[in-house]
């Protein structure tokens, strides 16, 4: 657990500041949770481009980010490629079968330390152990610009502390969705369990998996965001509150009781919500007044622009 | 009147400007920019005037016994909680269990207030423009929670005593309440507390109180949490 941020533009060309407001956002909650940081952003789409994070972890990392990238040529035309910390970015071309990149990419975790972070046109998970300091000296967060973003700084409860356990987490399998929590769900590991007898694969032991594997298994049958996040409600048991993202837009959720905090404010230019007023004010750096949705709510912001082409490449920071 | 810019300065030291300010002499202590900053001025015990000129986090103006507090942006969690004495006014709206275990004085939110707005209370009252969420009363025991707008499920839930009006709609009573009759005497007092504290309420006020066999065993009522759906279930 601890806090949970989100962030939605609503009045500009799809390149707003989403990695500083994140930083900002993130810092002010940082002092309760130390033990790690991350966020998912969300960017126009580039020529169809696929963006691709694999966490790289281990003796030799350059070994294994090299073999990563030779396989996942095989499969698709890597058009850039770079190790950023302990994270491999990738940005592949004329993918047919996004599935089969994610298959390619960790046939090699077979030998452990590898894992797809996320996969999607328009969405980057970038995630780490460490304050939002850390992931700023390492990542260079703030630089990144984009549609809207979900974000989580963590306070290890209920499963261990590393890379893989860092929020938020990719839906997986669906591509360009991601989800971030905060609070306990309680029934995930009868959950996880009924998931991986249908061939769903985990790669940790945190809750917050399991609500995304949720969403997407629920959305891959043709759900909406919203109506998958209304379905999960009923089936998490806990005391949580989520928010959750595709490339399209972003949702906030509360459990039955409403026991988690959360908090919205809304204006025309953007949408943020946050566990906490002060990461929704310090992000904007303005004093805004927040509303706290009741038990059982569920709201979803779409984002005003479609995400189009880049003529101008913009998001080549990636 | 006597201010204190809270942006840069940490949650500790605000509170320790407003204690000196108040060992000095002040009356009204104007706090700018709070910024969402948890615990500010709480446990306060003197008759002063303490305005926050923006959003705070949780705690503001808990566990007073004196204090007029008024924030003038919106509040978090457990707004006034445990207020002895004084009030504390939300221009705004507030979070989960807005005026927690008062035991005396007024919680005022102008906008809404969320979950479990005035769980718990001993006494004094909670006043709320707008809305209420999820088992607002809940386990209260006593004093008055006037709702102007709407109350979320199970309302006064497991309550002992107390008063709670709605003018609104209620979407569902908790256990052990009822509606009860609302006297004129009551509705004229109800009525002008909404007016002296400047909300407005579109429909006339009605009366929920424990009912005649001293309210629900709260305990042992299943509250209704997540069940597996069919598919996941076993």
């Amino acid at each position: 657990m601890y806090g949970v941020v989100g962030y939605l533009d609503r009045a500009g060309d799809g390149y707003a500041p989403i990695g500083s407001i994140a930083l900002k956002m993130l810092r002010s909650l940082s002092p309760h949770a130390p033990d790690s940081t991350g966020a998912a952003f969300f960017m126009p789409q580039t020529h169809g481009q696929v963006l691709v994070a694999v966490k790289i972890e281990g003796d030799d990392e350059r070994t294994l980010s090299g073999r990563v990238v030779r396989r996942v040529g095989r499969k698709a035309n890597v058009v850039k490629s770079r190790m950023v910390g302990h994270t491999l970015q990738l940005v592949l071309d004329a993918v047919e079968d996004l599935r089969g990149v994610v298959d390619v990419v960790e046939s090699v975790s077979e030998i452990g330390g590898v894992e797809c972070f996320s996969v999607g046109r328009c969405l980057s998970i970038v995630k780490d152990v460490g304050s939002i300091e850390h992931l700023e000296e390492e990542y260079a967060f703030s630089t990144i610009r984009g549609t809207h973003m979900i974000g989580q700084a963590r306070l290890a409860t209920e499963s261990r502390v590393d890379m893989s356990h860092s929020q938020p987490f990719w839906a997986r399998p669906r591509p360009d969705v991601a989800v971030a929590h905060t609070g306990q769900v309680t029934n995930h590991h009868k959950l996880r369990r009924r998931y991986e007898a249908q061939g769903q694969r985990f790669f940790t032991d945190n809750d917050a998996e399991v609500i995304g594997t949720f969403l997407a298994l629920e959305m891959e049958q043709g759900a909406s965001l919203e109506d998958a996040m209304r379905a999960s409600l009923g089936v998490l048991d806990g005391t949580y509150a989520y928010v959750a993202a595709t490339e399209r837009e972003m949702g906030a959720a509360k459990d039955f009781m409403g026991a988690r905090p959360l908090v919205i404010a809304e204006t025309d230019d953007f949408v943020v919500v946050s566990s906490e007023a002060a990461a929704v004010c310090e992000g904007l750096e303005q004093d805004l007044v927040t509303w706290e949705p009741d038990a059982k709510e569920v709201h979803v912001w779409p984002i005003r622009m479609p995400p189009v082409a880049d003529p101008f490449g913009q998001s080549a920071s990636l | 009147m006597f201010f204190i810019e809270a942006v840069d300065r940490t949650t500790r030291e605000v509170n320790q400007l407003i204690r000196r300010a108040i060992e000095q002499g002040e009356h009204d202590i104007h706090v700018y920019d709070p910024r969402g900053r948890h615990s500010l001025g709480v446990a306060f015990f003197q008759p002063v005037h303490l305005i926050f000129g923006g959003s705070v986090g949780f705690y503001c103006g808990a566990m007073g016994d004196g204090p007029t507090v008024e924030i003038q942006g919106s509040a978090g969690w457990s707004t006034g909680e445990g207020l002895q004495s004084g009030s504390v006014v939300v221009r705004g709206h507030a979070g989960n269990a807005t005026g927690a275990a008062i035991h005396g004085g007024i919680v005022c939110v102008h906008g809404n207030a969320a979950a479990r707005t005035g769980i718990g209370m001993v006494g004094g009252m909670v006043v709320i423009g707008g809305n209420v969420g999820f088992m607002s009363g809940f386990m209260m025991h006593d004093g008055d929670l006037i709702v102007c707008g709407n109350a979320s499920e199970r309302l006064g839930h497991g309550m002992k005593g107390g008063r709670i009006y709605v003018a609104g709609a209620v979407k569902q009573l908790g256990e052990g309440v009822t509606e009860a009759e609302l006297t004129p005497d009551e509705r004229t007092r109800v009525e002008g507390i909404a007016a002296t504290a400047g909300l407005s309420y579109a429909r006339p006020f009605r009366k929920y109180t424990a009912n005649s066999a001293g309210g629900g065993t709260a305990n042992a009522v299943d509250i209704g949490g997540a069940k597996n759906s069919p598919g996941l279930s076993g």
